[in-house]
């Protein structure tokens, strides 16, 4: 039964734009627009092959209603539409879910897409749509969106586990050097040291600003077609293999232990729907809003003992030519988010390195890798396994 | 018990200003609940009590913030955002006040202090427990 989604359906085309700063006057549709049209392109299919629309609302134009609009705005006419909402879980949760609606016979190329703008009322926006739970709870006390509550999860990492400053600094490093090298990149061209890092001014004990994401203008797409059909089209397929997903609370103060994530339980649920495991990767793209995410997922994930992730982030070489490549593309850390986008750039990343257009930053022989998506504080978990054969 | 989630919240809040710290009871699961619901989380009975906590518990977990966030009931950065566990077992959001933030350690025993924001809303803070 977990076999079923496995192989059904592959990713075939991809788009990416550079990240910046400012909106220079684009909104989120558009952004979503340009990205989605260049995605459609990638695939070699045209406007009249998409019969599915998966999108995640934008923070800096925020609306229900958001897959009719963009529908109404793109001139599509889908058999599948909906809005993925898992905070940066959300474009993973799109590629399966993507998969399942394909597998049920209700279309068969599913345009997956996100994008967002920065614009100064965002961040008053956004508080504003947490869950009651938060305003209740959380905000009177100063514990206000992401930030305080990874760095509650990393102060708790530190004391069960003795995870070092250097060692959450040295997932910023790896990642920021990637970055460096990737020119869609917000920090391209600007790498940091260990130096740097631990030198850069904290924000909320124990995170420094460089451990800690970056707002920026940016969108993504993918394409998710029907495995025979993808087989067709121009580039290179990447499969399904495995996905899985997790999550049990919104505020982590719910969350049963602050240093074990539901992410033990996405991964499970994909590693056994793959058949496959954490050797068989070639590359890992986690979601990084924080370092600690990173380290915390390494260990979820299972490519290292729960607690080691600290030491195996610092000892293994996290970048393109490291032990484990992670984040190739720099992950948020070095690219920027751009809201609900960030956790899609995980996917095009994975999918760029499969289908061996990563270019200088290329893993060699690259076959399998997983992308995991993250939500809300270590909320809401989706782990795919990606890979050339199925 | 059958209380909207309205009255459930003004009840808490009531206590809380005369220096009680209520919390849930299920007597069919044991569940020991926070924050508020009209049912138990753990097994969905309805048949829930109120029940006072002691106010004693320990740093779960702590943040320093150097940049304000929001509301800062424990003055403006440096301030100290806590995960407090209760004796009793359940944890919560809290500042941890009257002290340095420097002094504060994960597993430090704090007492429940009650102070009222400037929207008049009673908040539940900590502070070292005597002796601490």
């Amino acid at each position: 039964m977990p076999e079923r989604l496995r192989g059904v359906a592959a990713i075939s085309g991809f788009a990416d734009m550079p990240a910046s700063r400012e909106a220079g006057g684009r909104r989120p549709a558009e952004i979503a627009a340009g990205v989605a049209m260049a995605a459609v392109a990638d695939a070699g299919l045209g406007k009249h092959d998409i019969d599915g629309l998966l999108c995640a609302p934008p923070f800096g134009d925020y609306s229900i209603l958001w897959p009719g609009y963009l529908c109404e705005y793109l001139g599509l006419a889908p058999a599948y539409l909906d809005t993925v909402e898992l905070g940066g879980a959300s474009a993973a949760g799109m590629i399966w879910r993507a998969a399942a609606a394909i597998s049920a016979g209700m279309c068969r190329h599913v345009l997956c897409v996100t994008a967002d703008a920065v614009d100064l009322e965002r961040f008053a926006r956004v508080v504003r749509m947490l869950p009651p739970s938060d305003r209740l709870y959380e905000f009177p006390y100063g514990n206000v969106a992401a930030n305080p509550g990874y760095a509650l999860i990393a102060q708790r990492h530190m004391y069960e586990y003795g995870t070092t400053a250097e060692q959450l600094a040295a997932v910023v490093v790896d990642q920021r050097t990637s970055a460096a090298a990737n020119p869609l990149a917000l920090y391209h061209g600007q790498p940091l040291t260990a130096d740097d890092v631990l030198g850069a001014r904290m924000i909320l004990d124990p995170l420094r600003r460089p451990e800690i994401v970056t707002p920026c203008t940016h969108g993504s797409a993918v394409i998710v077609s029907r495995a025979d059909l993808a087989a067709d089209l121009p580039q290179r397929p990447v499969y399904l293999l495995g996905a899985g997903e997790a999550g049990a609370h919104a505020g982590v103060t719910r969350a049963p232990s602050l240093t074990h994530s539901w992410i033990a339980d996405s991964a499970r649920r994909a590693w056994r729907m793959a058949g496959l495991g954490p050797a068989d990767m070639d590359f890992i793209q986690p979601y990084d809003c924080y370092s600690i995410t990173v380290i915390i997922t390494l260990e979820d994930l299972g490519f290292c003992a729960k607690g080691e992730g600290g030491a195996f982030a610092a000892d293994t070489g996290l970048g393109v030519h490291g032990g484990l490549p992670c984040n190739t593309h720099g992950g948020q850390l070095g690219c920027g988010q751009a809201g609900l986008d960030g956790g899609m750039t995980h996917v095009v990343e994975g999918v760029r390195q499969l289908m061996g257009r990563a270019g200088d930053r290329q893993v060699q022989g690259a076959e399998h890798g997983v992308v995991h998506g993250n939500g809300g504080i270590m909320s809401e978990q989706v782990t795919l396994v990606l890979g050339l054969g199925a | 018990m059958s209380m909207t989630e309205g009255e459930l919240i003004a009840h808490w809040q009531a206590a809380l200003a005369e220096g009680r710290v209520l919390m849930q009871y299920c007597p069919a699961c044991t569940a020991l609940q926070f924050y508020p619901r009209p049912f138990c989380a753990r097994c969905w009975s309805t048949q829930w009590q109120w029940q006072a906590v002691s106010g004693a518990g320990s740093v779960y977990s702590y943040t320093i913030a150097h940049v304000a966030t929001g509301p800062a009931p424990a003055g403006p950065p440096p301030h100290v955002i806590a995960i407090v566990e209760l004796a009793e077992g359940p944890r919560l959001t809290s500042n941890i006040v009257n002290c340095d933030p420097a002094s504060v350690t994960i597993g430090m025993a704090v007492q429940a202090v009650v102070r009222t924001s400037d929207e008049q809303v009673p908040l539940l803070l900590f502070a070292p427990a005597p002796g601490a």
